[in-house]
């Protein structure tokens, strides 16, 4: 009877966890990470990057913005190197020359870039807890489209996104179109 | 049935001065003779329109299920006079992705 209690709650357990992804990720300044963080979190912000593309360069000052006015808020913000190919190292020396205020992940095998369906950079995942995507698209509307750009963006999508998920409500626009450079997705 | 490039294929993009290299692999080898046949230099120009001020050469690399394209005059003069913020053309090859290409039932 106990053992079969016990089976139970095992079972169960694993049922509860079932949706959570689990990861253990070492970030490109020298931290490790699990899924475990995303606990208890309000919500969790993933900007995918590449360290060769333009656009998502140009955005990391906003992305630093953004990790400095939400991160108080309960919202747990990394950076994700989507591309596999890229020694460590460089990565490493990537995140210092562009100031990453915030984790920059390594994901050797894109368990991130999968969870989230990420096919672009800059692209900004917002997530639950459990890992559900609740908000994939562009930071902002700065860059229009290829090779169009504003000066200044006049709609802060993501922003937007992260004050419906901290109010509670649902993100009126989930999926919007980001421009940028194209994620190769490892075979698994 | 209409798809989008990415479906059958992956990019890789880059620069050579005023010039865009674009590098289009095909995700399986049994699509190759699709990409031969869908992604000609005349679609590839039309789809970039005023981007692309030069013309267009497609190679082919069949032993790599492979096409890669030249965009002259396509970089705003290139990297060291360019203003864009790509002017390595890094996003071309995202923005191929995009080119609508037709499937026949056994190829989807």
């Amino acid at each position: 009877m106990t053992k079969a209690l016990l089976l139970g709650m095992l079972v169960l357990a694993g049922g509860a966890f079932a949706a959570m992804p689990h990861f253990q990720l070492r970030d490109a300044q020298g931290g490790t990470h699990t899924s475990a963080e995303w606990a208890g979190q309000k919500a969790i912000l993933l900007f995918f990057v590449t360290t060769d593309c333009p656009v998502a360069n140009s955005y990391v000052p906003e992305m630093n913005r953004i990790h400095d006015a939400y991160a108080s808020r309960g919202v747990e913000v990394y950076a994700v190197q989507a591309e596999t190919t890229v020694p460590d190292a460089d990565v490493a020396r990537y995140a210092r020359d562009y100031r990453y205020g915030f984790p920059l992940l390594l994901d050797p095998r894109q368990v991130l870039v999968q969870l989230s369906g990420a096919t672009v950079t800059p692209q900004a995942a917002v997530l639950s807890p459990d890992g559900t995507v609740l908000y994939l698209g562009r930071i902002d509307n700065r860059v229009e489209d290829f090779g169009k750009q504003r000066p200044q963006a006049t709609v802060p999508d993501l922003r937007n996104a992260l004050d419906a998920v901290l109010a509670g409500k649902p993100v009126a626009l989930p999926r919007t179109k980001s421009i940028g450079c194209a994620i190769n997705r490892v075979k698994q | 049935m209409r798809a989008p490039l990415s479906r059958i294929a992956h990019t890789r993009s880059g620069d050579k001065g005023d010039t865009c290299n674009i590098g289009v692999i095909a995700l399986d080898e049994r699509h190759y003779p699709v990409l031969a046949r869908e992604v000609t230099a005349e679609r590839v120009k039309r789809h970039f329109g005023e981007l692309v001020k030069g013309n267009v050469e497609r190679f082919e690399l069949p032993n790599l299920g492979a096409l890669n394209f030249l965009l002259h005059q396509a970089l705003g003069g290139g990297g060291t006079v360019s203003l864009r913020t790509d002017a390595q053309g890094k996003t071309f090859g995202a923005a191929l992705l995009s080119l609508e290409i037709e499937l026949e039932d056994a190829e989807a």
